[in-house]
C-alpha cells in the first residue's frame, strides 16, 4: 500500500473519565454487576462493555471500571449505598491516570516500541496491565487497530515523548 | 527475551513484566525470639544457590501483581514450571525437562 493511502496512526488524549479500582471476592461480584450495570469477567485479561464504559479484569480479585465523566455523582451515591455485607473495596482513581486512544493500522507497532507484549496476538477485546518503557500502563485492545492506554499522570510527559518519537519512526 | 508463564493470567508473557523475589518455600520460624543468633542468621541470609533446578518466587508486578513460584534451571536459565502460591513444589526433573 502506498504511504499516502495508508491510514495514519494517531495518538489522541481521551477526555477525563471515572476510574474505579475494585478489589473483591467472587461473592461480591453480583452486587457490583447490579451497581455498575456491567458484567464482571472472571478471567484475567477479559474485558466487557463499550470503549467509553467498561470493566476489565486485571487480576484474580482485581477489576478496573471506567465510565464517562458525567456519571461521577450518580456512581458515587450508588457506591455509598452498598450493603454492609459487601466484601471488597472500591477506590476512586479517576484523577490518577490519563487515557490515550491509539488508532491506526500501525497502532500495535507503535505500542510495541515500548511494550514487550505480543500485541498483535492479544485477543480482541482484551485488557492488561503491562509495562511501557519501564512504566506501568493499562492497555485495552478494542480492535486490531484501536488501543486504549492509561498511564499515571506523572509519567505522561515520558510516555508522550516515547510515543511521539516512535510515531516519527513509523513515517 | 525470556517468556514466563504466569499461573494466574494463564499466559506466556515477557520477562519485563516480572520481578524476581528470591528463593521459594522458606518458612518463617514460628517464634523468632526463641532462635539462636546463628539460626536466625541462617533463616535471613542463607540460601541454597543451587546449580540446576531451583525453586524461586517471582512476582507478575506489571500484570496481575501476584506472587507465584517457579522452578528454574539456573544453568540453562529455563523456567521448567510455574505454579500458584500454596501449591506443592514439583520435584526437580531427573534429566533435561521441557518448558512449562
Amino acid at each position: 500500500m502506498p504511504d499516502a493511502m495508508r491510514p495514519a496512526t494517531t495518538v489522541t488524549p481521551l477526555p477525563p473519565c471515572i476510574r474505579y479500582s475494585i478489589r473483591t471476592l467472587p461473592s461480591g461480584l453480583a452486587l457490583l454487576e447490579d451497581l455498575f450495570g456491567e458484567s464482571f469477567p472472571t478471567q484475567v485479561g477479559q474485558v466487557s462493555g463499550m470503549p467509553d464504559r467498561f470493566v476489565s479484569c486485571l487480576g484474580p480479585d482485581e477489576w478496573s471500571f471506567v465510565a464517562p465523566g458525567p456519571e461521577k455523582s450518580r456512581l458515587a451515591s450508588a457506591c455509598a449505598e452498598l450493603p454492609e455485607h459487601f466484601e471488597g473495596s472500591i477506590t476512586d482513581i479517576s484523577a490518577r491516570e490519563v487515557g490515550y486512544l491509539i488508532e491506526g493500522a500501525e497502532a500495535a507497532t507503535l505500542l510495541n516500541s515500548g511494550c514487550p507484549r505480543n500485541l498483535r496476538g492479544m485477543p480482541t477485546p482484551s485488557a492488561a496491565r503491562t509495562v511501557f518503557d519501564g512504566v506501568a500502563i493499562g492497555l485495552v485492545k478494542w480492535q486490531d487497530d484501536a488501543f486504549r492506554l492509561d498511564v499515571w499522570r506523572s509519567f505522561v510527559p515520558h510516555i508522550r515523548a516515547c510515543l511521539d518519537l516512535a510515531l516519527n519512526d513509523l513515517v | 527475551m525470556i517468556q514466563i508463564h504466569c499461573p494466574y493470567c494463564c499466559e506466556l508473557l515477557p520477562e519485563q513484566e516480572f520481578a524476581y523475589a528470591g528463593e521459594a518455600h522458606i518458612v518463617r520460624p514460628e517464634d523468632p525470639g526463641a532462635l539462636s543468633d546463628e539460626a536466625w542468621r541462617d533463616y535471613l541470609f542463607l540460601r541454597t544457590n543451587a546449580r540446576g533446578p531451583y525453586h524461586e518466587r517471582w512476582r507478575h508486578v506489571h500484570g496481575c501483581s501476584r506472587f507465584f513460584n517457579a522452578l528454574r534451571d539456573t544453568v540453562s536459565d529455563r523456567i521448567l514450571v510455574t505454579y500458584r502460591m500454596g501449591e506443592a513444589p514439583p520435584a526437580p526433573p531427573s534429566e533435561e525437562g521441557g518448558d512449562a
